[in-house]
């Protein structure tokens, strides 16, 4: 979650209290409690501040919801179940992502809390703020509003304590310390600038090209076993996916793993440099292919980083372990 | 190579059956890099991005002209299915071809006499697309028996030019990683391919990429930010250099005979919040020349040093050869989205002027002779400031057309503004990194809205001006004709004498112009081809100042036009 760079909170705080009761002024009087923390100030505040951070930026909804390349907010009325689903799922195919993993549910509610109320503010918006008692019920519990009202006292990005700093610190030059760093491991995965970077074969947590096994299979495996799979590729080389050397007819010679086939042409992932590049080739033009007797993966990793860059890197797989994950020490190398 | 016997090429142009010999005997498939070198000798063709490597986005067929445009109707329409976003591509034709791209990456080759597909290629995009740049697309670009594009989850596919099968693809950087992607056009140069890429309002740092054009392998990648130990690298505090932005989203153009490639790199990232980011922040903002062989940097330009403003110079650089203080020399014209309109020695790099392209500009007085800016404006953290233009540019990416034949660099100009409040803001890897928040706000004197018109490249002076009710977001193409075309976000597709800036002829394509309009010509037909279909994300932010607009429609449809 975005949490960064949010300054002049006192004075933001007297004007979104004072929207806030405007808000509640216009509404009913509240039936139950959830119906009530739907329209409380404290929660539609928080719901500001979210919204500002994360969907007024850019050119996504404006600011205040005034419409950017997505859609106006202000003097419109949504069903909130709708503006829920929505912001939790994304919208397949526009640039609206899922928040589902950057903002808790009882924070998008709080969004949606925001959002409803933008419809009541605007003097050209007719409809007042349309909150169906049936949408809202059950929504935020007196226990969500209790800890996210203690929670948005770290929204505001001016506490150094908080768990800003705390992110900023951890990456990417952490002095050498023991512990494997996931957060480091992360960035040297997909490091660009190494055109031999993870990242550009393998997946994990979705990210990552497809050229070899999703790591995910091996996050729960001892970290020496991972660290010897790295270091040491061609010592378990799969039989089902071999490397392959394709000669064409015209000469051209390429280290290549298959991808697939079509009628006409022979899918594979050229190797004979990285970043891959995955080539459909005319079966006519192949002359030969002949299994060639190791690993697709480059064994020179040893040279490539360090020992604090595979704790990291460890760290980072076994973070994904199946049940938690599992930290990862220097001492587990040995 | 700009100044072309002009009587040779009316000869060639004004007789069908010479378009008709010159087309014979070669097809796509041969689409050498010599072709591309020699393009302006193809006038019936569109062959890269800006027509020609100059990128003067003119043609010299003049069969359609001032005289009898207003006899232009439309042959042909095609859909392309996928509005979402507006259709912002530069269509490309040769040798009776046209090849289009849609938003999120559709790719069609076209008949090009009777817009009757010949093959598409559908790209499969992720489903969950989360990024702001995209879902649009620039276009293509052609050579080697290719067809090359980038995409908007930041791959370089190469399909075969005759069929539309993918033959390659290639990961540059994953996108959910970088927060970056491509919806650039790539350029071909002569055994290389090369792509940028945006992320420029992302915590990155960017590069251009070149590819072996043949077999797809990396050939070198420049950094827009040097690294540690490299020149330039002092020009960034601390560790700002790893998030800084720099994307090289558009086009670069080729002299081939200096054998540079020049690319504009935009600015830096926290876009607007500058204080962790200290120093010039080299080459954000720049004009970088290349060695198109090597990636090696051989002179920049930086037209901006310490952008604080999201201005770019990422904009097209139009190469002329025009004569300053009456000596001849080889120029680079670049529009920066600040306002001014930049032009340097091509050679050297070095600054000759700046001129504006609108006039509602206060981030700073002007510039002096030496390219200094002038009582840099600079909002401070947390205190909300009206700044000109606004985010959108005095000028959109929309590029201008030069015509030869008139001298004049046609080009639109916006006159709006934003509130901007700077916000402190850490770099998160990959994701957004503006620093601040801004909102579309009226000009001081009220007269916000937009300008087409007529300029001496060099100088800038003005020579005429068409007024525009909401902002212009289209590119212009000019023709030996006389004319030159351009959109309106109502839909209106409009013809201008190019020499009195008269509207000649207008024809409503029925959604809002976003795109790049081309002509060319088969079997002895000049047509004018031009995308029509309402987005993007600069279409997004006109409602905050023009309400209205929240209902222009979109659509994604390629309209060609003929004499009747």
């Amino acid at each position: 979650m975005r949490v960064s760079g949010f300054p002049a909170v006192s004075l933001l705080l007297v004007v979104r209290l004072g929207l806030g009761d405007a808000v509640s002024a216009a509404q009913p009087p509240p039936t139950s409690a959830p119906v009530a923390a739907f329209t409380d100030p404290r929660i539609i505040q928080i719901g500001d501040k979210l919204f500002a951070q994360n969907c007024s930026r850019g050119y996504c909804h404006g600011k205040g919801g005034r419409a950017g390349r997505g859609p106006r907010f202000r003097g419109r009325s949504f069903s909130n179940r709708y503006l829920f689903k929505t912001t939790r799922e994304g919208v397949p195919g526009t640039a609206m992502a899922p928040w589902e993993d950057k903002l808790s549910d009882a924070e998008i509610w709080s969004v949606v809390a925001y959002i409803s109320s933008l419809s009541a503010v605007d003097p050209a918006g007719e409809p007042l703020m349309r909150l169906s008692t049936a949408a809202a019920e059950g929504v935020l519990s007196t226990a969500d509003i209790t800890r996210l009202v203690e929670e948005s006292s770290g929204l505001d990005g001016t506490n150094a304590d908080g768990p800003v700093g705390e992110t900023r610190e951890s990456y990417p030059d952490q002095p050498q310390t023991t512990p494997g760093d996931p957060v480091r491991g992360r960035a040297l995965f997909f490091d660009v600038s190494n055109d031999a970077n993870c990242g550009a074969c393998h997946q994990v947590d979705g990210s990552g090209a497809r050229v070899g096994p999703d790591l995910i299979s091996v996050a729960g495996r001892p970290a020496i076993a991972i660290l010897r799979d790295i270091l040491f590729p061609d010592a378990s080389v799969a039989t089902d996916r071999q490397l392959l050397l394709l000669t064409t007819r015209d000469g051209e010679q390429l280290e290549v793993l298959r991808a697939g086939e079509t009628a006409t042409r022979v899918k594979v992932y050229d190797l004979s440099g990285l970043p891959p590049v995955l080539r459909s080739i005319k079966k006519e033009r192949i002359l030969t292919t002949e299994p060639l007797d190791r690993s697709a993966m480059p064994g020179d990793f040893s040279e490539r980083y360090t020992i604090k860059d595979l704790v990291d890197i460890v760290a980072f797989l076994r973070s994904f372990a199946p049940g938690g994950a599992l930290p990862v020490e220097l001492g587990d190398f040995f | 190579m700009s100044r072309k016997p002009k009587a040779a090429i009316r000869a060639l142009i004004g007789i069908p059956m010479v378009v008709l010999a010159l087309s014979a005997g070669s097809s796509a498939a041969d689409i050498s890099s010599q072709r591309l070198i020699d393009a302006s000798g193809e006038p019936e063709n569109w062959l890269t991005y800006g027509g020609t490597y100059n990128a003067w986005r003119y043609s010299p067929l003049d069969q359609i002209n001032q005289s009898n445009v207003t006899d232009l109707v439309p042959k042909w329409v095609f859909q392309t299915g996928m509005s979402n976003g507006g259709f912002s591509c530069t269509p490309l034709v040769a040798d009776g071809v046209m090849y289009i791209t849609s938003p999120s990456n559709r790719v069609f080759a076209i008949d090009a006499i009777t817009g009757k597909e010949i093959w598409h290629y559908y790209y499969e995009a992720r489903k969950e697309f989360g990024l702001l740049y995209g879902p649009w697309n620039r276009g293509v670009a052609l050579g080697h028996g290719l067809v090359y594009m980038g995409t908007i989850a930041n791959h370089l596919v190469a399909l075969d030019i005759e069929t539309g099968e993918e033959v390659r693809h290639v990961t540059i950087e994953n996108w959910e990683e970088c927060g970056c992607n491509i919806t650039g056009a790539p350029i071909v140069v002569k055994d290389k391919v090369v792509v940028g890429v945006t992320g420029g309002d992302s915590a990155h740092r960017g590069y251009l990429n070149a590819f072996d054009a043949k077999t797809g392998k990396h050939a070198w990648r420049f950094w827009t930010i040097p690294g540690e130990g490299e020149e330039g690298n002092d020009t960034w505090l601390g560790d700002s250099w790893k998030f800084g932005g720099g994307a090289t989203w558009l086009t670069g153009s080729y002299d081939a005979e200096l054998n540079l490639l020049y690319w504009g790199v935009g600015n830096p990232a926290a876009d607007f919040y500058g204080e962790e980011r200290l120093g010039t922040n080299l080459y954000t903002d720049c004009i970088v020349a290349l060695d198109p062989d090597t990636g090696e940097l051989q002179w920049h330009y930086q037209e901006i040093p310490h952008d604080v403003w999201d201005w770019d110079a990422a904009y097209e650089c139009v190469l002329m050869d025009l004569p300053v203080d009456g000596v001849e020399r080889k120029l680079l014209v670049n529009p920066n989205k600040g306002g001014y309109t930049f032009v340097l020695d091509r050679t050297t790099g070095e600054f000759i002027n700046a001129w504006p392209q609108a006039d509602n500009i206060n981030w700073i007085s002007g510039i002096d002779e030496n390219g200094k800016l002038l009582d840099r404006f600079e909002p401070q953290v947390g205190v909300e400031e009206i700044v000109c233009p606004s985010i959108g540019g005095g000028r959109i990416w929309n590029h201008a057309a030069y015509s030869p034949k008139t001298g004049l660099f046609y080009q639109t100009g916006i006159e709006w503004c934003q509130t901007l409040t700077v916000e402190k803001e850490e770099p998160d890897p990959g994701a957004e990194f503006m620093g601040g928040l801004f909102e579309l706000a009226p000009t001081p004197s009220g007269d916000q809205g937009s300008h087409f018109d007529a300029y001496d490249p060099v100088t800038g002076e003005k020579r005429w001006s068409y007024k525009s009710k909401y902002p212009l977001l289209a590119s212009a193409v000019a023709t030996g004709g006389n004319l030159v075309f351009t959109g309106d976000p109502e839909g209106n597709f409009i013809a201008f004498d190019a020499e009195s800036g008269e509207v000649l002829w207008t024809f409503n394509t029925g959604s809002g112009h976003r795109g790049s309009p081309i002509t060319y010509a088969v079997a002895g037909v000049q047509y004018i081809a031009v995308p029509a279909g309402w987005g993007s994300a600069v279409a997004g932010l006109l409602p905050q100042l023009w309400p209205e607009t929240e209902d222009f429609p979109g659509g994604s449809a390629l309209f060609v036009f003929a004499l009747k």
